[in-house]
């Protein structure tokens, strides 16, 4: 399927499913699609992230990502989707979008850990409180039979240890999510990989845009990231991370 | 116990004692005699090991093993030792890109004025022999004209030596500088830094002004050798059969263009110049000289030029930082 038959439908689906973006968001959101049909990809865009600045939606996200294609700019596009496709792993489209960009740009997909691949089957969110839910279930039913001055059933201890061991195996995702957030793309292009965190420092590699790289701390206005090509400084706003903030 | 005893017993433990240390020390006699090979030393493994070693060759002039292991240093992206350890590099590269300068065939500029001056004696006699159609004077023009272009193609050999040592010295000094920025950058107190930055700058806006001399000089022979081998051909043209030196063909530089073969009397003309670099044209075109000149800065600023270039030129100060 190729990306324009996608991006028609994904117009489509999302205009006969708009989520509630509120009147301004939803006002904007349409500025946008109205703007990509027109072929005006950088309006689409502007309007799309200023949609996104009102509310987040996995949807704005995949749009911004079309619109950002159809300029060229191949970085905020993998960015955009990788987004998108962190706030709802269940959607295809941006996964698919981002398999045919990164074959297009030679560019490899991100390098994930067991827990990270683990925490892309379900939303963060749905993680987190798989976990809270989870432990607070099995603490309940450890106490509150005692507590309400009820024999303890069978039931009790059958939930309980279904509970914690929902709760031992969401924490790998847990984790996975939590590490997996300090991954980001970066957005432009030949960016220069450093040696020390200055304007005047050595380059020991040039990356394109769409590699992606795994923040590893900040000083200043730079990040020492891991890359395919080795650890290195980039210029903070030369990446966005996977996790919104 | 009585008196007596306990002093026999101290004299025992006394001479067991001795009794001990005569054995342990028999038994080290032939030891001693043997090498003891000393323990290797430690690889440096933390970013401040790699430090060290990196400032103790370059205190020892082993310059590329110090800049190794300084750049080992920085990558392991230890706040508190990368400003010592760019300044260090930042001097390694400095010294590395002396060094380059050393192996470059030295003052060409005279060489290049003298073939200068030949060549344009040589166009003037061949003009001169042409306009007067006499066979002896084009002769001895045309002698003259060959002596001048093989001054002149020595004199390009050597700019376009000097010119690539001076690129390599450029390459190196633009690394040193950038590491004493990078150094002053991440540590703003540092004004030896700051100081050494501005003597790099110093030094490579001198190595850039005479680059550029180079560059005109060996535009003009380059100029000048066009001409004059074209006005040589002309006499040879002109020159009747019994008046032909002896492997001229061959000699001139022609064979390649005209589309003459050779001929055999011609070989020995030809071998000459294979051994001594061929045709001897300057590979660095002008315009590729001028690009390098002009990717001085990357921030695009000029280079602060009108240094006198008769002073001598600036070293970074304070050689090296301590050794922790």
């Amino acid at each position: 399927m190729t990306l324009a038959i996608k991006k028609l439908l994904t117009l489509v689906a999302l205009l006969m499913g708009t989520p509630a973006l509120g009147t301004a968001g939803a006002d904007l959101f349409r500025d946008g699609v109205e703007s990509y049909e027109a072929g005006r990809y950088e309006s689409a865009a502007h309007s799309f992230q200023a949609s996104l600045d009102k509310h987040v939606f996995a949807g704005t996200l995949l749009n911004l990502g079309l619109a950002e294609w159809q300029q060229g700019h191949t970085g905020e596009a993998i960015a955009a989707w990788e987004q998108s496709a962190w706030l709802n792993p269940f959607d295809p489209g941006a996964r698919i979008n981002l398999s045919q960009a990164r074959e297009r740009a030679g560019l490899d997909p991100l390098e994930l850990t067991r827990c990270e691949r683990t925490s892309t089957w379900l939303p963060p969110g749905l993680w987190a409180g798989m976990a809270t839910l989870s432990l607070w279930l099995a603490v309940a039913m450890v106490t509150l039979p005692e507590f309400f001055r009820r024999r303890k059933a069978g039931w009790h201890q059958t939930l309980s240890a279904l509970a914690l061991g929902l709760f031992l195996l969401s924490l790998a995702p847990n984790i996975g999510v939590l590490t997996r957030a300090n991954t980001g793309i970066l957005t432009e292009k030949n960016t220069s990989l450093r040696r020390t965190p200055t304007p005047s420092a050595e380059v020991v590699a040039t990356l394109a845009a769409g590699e992606s790289c795994r923040r590893l701390r900040e000083r200043g206005d730079y990040w020492l990231v891991h890359t395919r090509r080795g650890n290195g400084w980039i210029e903070r706003q030369q990446a966005q991370l996977l996790r919104l903030e | 116990m009585s008196r007596k005893s306990q002093t026999r017993t101290f004299q025992s433990w006394v001479f067991f004692c001795y009794l001990t240390l005569g054995f342990v020390s028999w038994g080290a006699t032939p030891e001693a005699d043997t090498v003891i090979s000393p323990a290797p030393a430690p690889v440096p493994q933390t970013a401040r090991e790699l430090y060290n070693a990196g400032s103790r060759q370059l205190q020892a002039g082993k310059l590329g093993d110090a800049e190794a292991l300084l750049e080992s240093s920085l990558d392991q992206q230890e706040d508190v030792v990368q400003p010592a350890a760019l300044f260090n590099l930042g001097h390694v590269r400095f010294a590395q890109g002396t060094e380059a300068l050393k192996k470059s065939p030295g003052e060409v500029a005279p060489q290049s004025r003298r073939a200068t001056e030949a060549g344009d004696e040589g166009i003037r006699k061949a003009t001169e022999a042409l306009a007067s159609s006499d066979v002896a004077q084009m002769v001895a023009a045309y002698w003259t004209g060959r002596g001048a272009r093989q001054e002149m193609r020595a004199a390009t050999d050597a700019v376009r030596r000097a010119m690539e040592a001076h690129g390599k010295t450029l390459a190196k000094w633009r690394q040193s500088l950038n590491d004493f920025r990078s150094a002053a950058e991440l540590r703003p107190s540092d004004t030896n830094a700051v100081r050494n930055a501005e003597i790099v700058a110093q030094a490579i806006a001198r190595l850039v002004d005479s680059m550029r001399e180079m560059q005109q000089s060996a535009a003009g022979l380059s100029g000048r050798q066009t001409e004059l081998k074209s006005l040589l051909a002309q006499l040879k043209g002109r020159i009747p059969g019994p008046s032909q030196t002896p492997g001229a063909p061959g000699e001139d530089g022609e064979e390649g263009e005209g589309g003459d073969q050779p001929l055999p009397e011609s070989l020995s003309g030809l071998e000459e110049r294979s051994g001594s670099g061929g045709g001897l044209e300057l590979n660095l075109s002008p315009e590729k000289a001028g690009e390098l000149l002009n990717t001085l800065q990357a921030d695009g600023k000029p280079l602060p030029l009108g240094q006198d270039g008769k002073s001598e030129m600036g070293k970074p100060r304070d050689r090296s930082q301590r050794v922790w």
